[in-house]
């Protein structure tokens, strides 16, 4: 974790905050696994805690614990926590371990980072404990692999290529020979990203589910999103469920989740529209079937954006003066 | 005294193997994934023993392996085998005395299939057949275990369909009712991309040879091994003919050399029949960190980054598939066997030039950095020649450090300052590492000092 705190201000990241909002659909709808406030939320709360925030106001979760590996402000981080929310300052490979795995989470590794190795050996520390109905939510950066700059870098003649250098940090087992150069840049780097993390998980429930003799254990993937603001970030979200749990699990209904979709990304796109033309179109929303919008002079683009994400969309407003 | 106590008339004392002990014991001494690539090697056989010759030997020769939860199978094209060579050795634990061998062959301990049937699953389908014979054994493992019938398979119906008939001579092994920890590991893409990688790297000559491999429906290439040749500059090779007395020859083919930098490549292959046992090793049992034993002074450097461009290649061969010195799960080198320990010593003293070259390249850029070093310049610009084009003798060559025409003289210079200033000066300069913060600023104050 890069210590973006000093960069970013959390609160007014748009798509950052839909995406907060879309998880938190998807936590509501664990309830067959049991009562939502009786879980426990797990997250990278930083200076801003909006996550927190959120889950606590919305869901009524009170069992909270941050994860701060930045040692160097923590009366800041301290200061700043509402809620009386415990943080552990350690790395993630630390502190996840010592969470209570017997009670079901929220789990959201939210990394500024992109990819890597120890970020891969956080998911098989979670697989290997999660009980069934934990969900797991990853976020990790995506603008492009890190061995692209390092290659780039490199100007001896028969330096390595970029993907030669991808392979040699994850390994010739996690990185399928059918992995070409172009996988590395932008937004078919997410997917190559969240290909890796699910991977992996389900490399270590194999392991986890080798004996035979408790239920299996299974991840299943709910929904992945990909948003910007500033850097490109991809999210990977899933559920841990139990054989005997499959139950529980479908009646979850995800396919219900209205962002979602079922054969591509999210792609969290904040429309450009003034203070006006989001009251104009909130007004005829939701949508009566069988009529259309009236858009005035609102750009047909910008229009759909906003159809797609309103419910999740923040309001804010510079105030002046 | 034997016989007096036999003359008692007790009863003999029973020493037979269980069949569950034995299938337990056998399973266990092998990793999964080896035992995939056995029943390949088992193929590559089949292939061998069909004569081909020419450029491409093994063209048209097809294995296509598909694994899930579901269940495993593995379908050749590679000759087939008769109902006798079933009934009389393929499915007997070890190989009797007499069995028709291949020449050449890659899965010479006559256990490979059956101990990768018996680790998958506790049911399976052997079908096989060859221009004029076709049959098929089924069993069903637990069933066999506790039966008292004896160490006998059961024979099946043979169907002749699209993947094995007389028309197209081959084998299909189907195992299914997969063992717990099997079908967890069948079902991940961790354990597809190791099988992926291990067939291109392990089986690479047959595939290079023509041979057709697939991995549920994804066509494999081979993974060559490339070393750096130019005018002055080129990798050492050798070729040693073991004639011993009463057995068959064995053919020794040893490189080395200098190849890209990849610490993931670097290191030693040991290649026994043209099956890879070892990959890129850098352990002890190919000479790295090796002691001289009688005054414990080092003889062979540890492995180490700076030894990442290293490739050594030794290609042991013989018609007689037992003098070639590999294991029985063909992952390892067999020590004692006394073809690799003659070999050994020539491996190390065709190791040390290479490694002192690596050495002086690391000090040429340790003086000059990366992007200034004449040597490193010299042998990153060289051009990559696959191992099999190079001649058979020749002694490692490589410029004297020094040798080659310095550029500009070069000094290092480092220095540590606040993290907060260096990422201040990373945005304002739009750079993405300390580094390089480091040389743009040594630029610009450079520049504009010059030309005031």
């Amino acid at each position: 974790m890069s210590a973006s705190f000093r960069r970013i201000d959390y609160s007014l990241r748009p798509a950052k905050h839909a995406e907060r909002r879309m998880l938190c659909d998807v936590f509501r709808r664990l309830r067959p696994f049991g009562r939502i406030e009786d879980y426990a939320y797990v997250g990278f709360g930083s200076v801003w805690f909006t996550d927190f925030a959120l889950f606590h106001r919305a869901l009524g979760i009170k069992d909270m614990v941050s994860i701060e590996q930045e040692e160097s402000a923590q009366a800041r981080f301290e200061e700043n926590k509402p809620f009386r929310i415990p943080i552990d300052f350690r790395s993630s490979r630390d502190a996840l371990p010592d969470l209570d795995w017997n009670k079901k989470q929220f789990v959201w590794l939210d990394y500024d980072d992109p990819l890597s190795p120890d970020i891969l050996l956080d998911m098989r520390i979670v697989a290997r404990r999660a009980t069934s109905g934990t969900a797991l939510a990853i976020s990790v950066q995506c603008v492009r692999a890190p061995q692209v700059d390092q290659a780039d870098q490199d100007k001896t003649a028969d330096a390595p290529t970029a993907l030669a250098r991808f392979v040699d940090e994850f390994g010739r087992d996690r990185v399928p020979t059918t992995t070409t150069p172009k996988q590395l840049y932008g937004w078919q780097y997410g997917a190559l990203s969240r290909s890796l993390v699910a991977q992996e998980i389900e490399a270590e429930l194999a392991s986890r589910n080798s004996n035979g003799a408790a239920p299996e254990m299974f991840f299943q993937p709910v929904c992945e999103i990909e948003y910007e603001d500033g850097a490109r970030m991809t999210t990977l979200v899933g559920v841990f469920f139990s054989a005997d749990d499959a139950g529980r699990f479908e009646a979850c209904h995800f396919d219900g989740l209205e962002f979602r979709k079922t054969d591509k990304p999210v792609r969290i796109a904040v429309p450009k529209l003034t203070v006006r033309e989001f009251k104009r179109l909130e007004s005829q929303l939701p949508l009566v079937p069988g009529t259309e919008l009236d858009l005035g002079s609102i750009p047909e683009g910008e229009a759909n954006r906003f159809v797609d994400m309103y419910r999740y969309l923040p309001n804010f407003a510079v105030l002046e003066g | 005294m034997a016989d007096t106590l036999q003359q008692q008339n007790k009863p003999q004392i029973c020493a037979e193997p269980t069949k569950s002990f034995f299938v337990e014991m056998l399973t266990r001494d092998i990793p999964l994934e080896q035992a995939v690539l056995d029943l390949v090697d088992n193929s590559v056989d089949g292939a061998k023993a069909m004569r081909p010759t020419g450029e491409q030997p093994f063209e048209g020769r097809q294995v296509d392996i598909t694994f899930s939860q579901d269940g495993f199978r593995i379908v050749d094209n590679c000759g087939g085998f008769d109902s006798k060579a079933a009934r009389d050795y393929a499915f007997r634990f070890g190989r009797p005395a007499g069995t028709p061998r291949t020449e050449h062959s890659i899965g010479q301990f006559g256990v490979g299939m059956k101990r990768a049937l018996f680790k998958f699953g506790n049911h399976f389908v052997v079908r096989s057949a060859t221009t004029d014979d076709e049959w098929a054994v089924e069993v069903n493992v637990p069933e066999w275990e506790s039966s008292s019938d004896g160490w006998y398979f059961p024979w099946a119906q043979f169907t002749p369909d699209e993947n094995v008939s007389k028309a197209r001579p081959g084998t299909d092994v189907f195992v299914d009712n997969l063992r717990p920890e099997v079908r967890t590991r069948f079902s991940t893409r961790l354990f597809e991309n190791l099988i992926i990688g291990l067939i291109k790297s392990k089986h690479r000559q047959f595939i290079s040879d023509g041979l057709s491999i697939s991995v549920n429906g994804q066509h494999l290439d081979a993974t060559n091994l490339y070393l750096l040749v130019r005018k002055d500059f080129q990798p050492g090779t050798d070729e040693i003919l073991f004639q011993d007395r009463g057995e068959d020859d064995v053919n020794v083919r040893i490189i080395t050399g200098i190849g890209h930098s990849s610490p993931r490549e670097a290191g030693w292959y040991v290649i026994c029949n043209g099956r890879v046992v070892l990959e890129a090793d850098r352990s002890s049992r190919t000479g790295w960190g090796l002691l001289e034993e009688q005054s414990d002074t080092i003889f062979m450097p540890s492995f180490h980054n700076q030894f990442a461009r290293f490739r050594g290649i030794v290609s042991f061969d013989s018609k007689d598939s037992s003098r070639v010195p590999w294991n029985t799960t063909k992952t390892d080198v067999d020590h004692d066997n006394h073809v690799w320990q003659r070999t050994f010593g020539r491996m190390m003293e065709m190791m040390r030039p290479v490694i002192s070259f690596l050495n002086d390249l690391d000090n040429d850029i340790d003086e000059h950095t990366r992007e200034h070093s004449p040597l490193l310049d010299f042998v990153s610009n060289a051009e990559s020649v696959k191992a099999e084009r190079l001649p058979a003798r020749a002694a490692f060559a490589a410029p004297a450090r020094g040798s080659i025409k310095k550029g500009q003289k070069t000094v290092k210079i480092q220095y540590s300052k606040p993290v907060d200033q260096v990422d201040f000066l990373m945005n304002e300069l739009s750079v993405a590492s300390a580094k390089a913060v480091g040389e743009k600023t040594f630029e610009l104050i450079f520049q504009s000092m010059r030309d005031e």
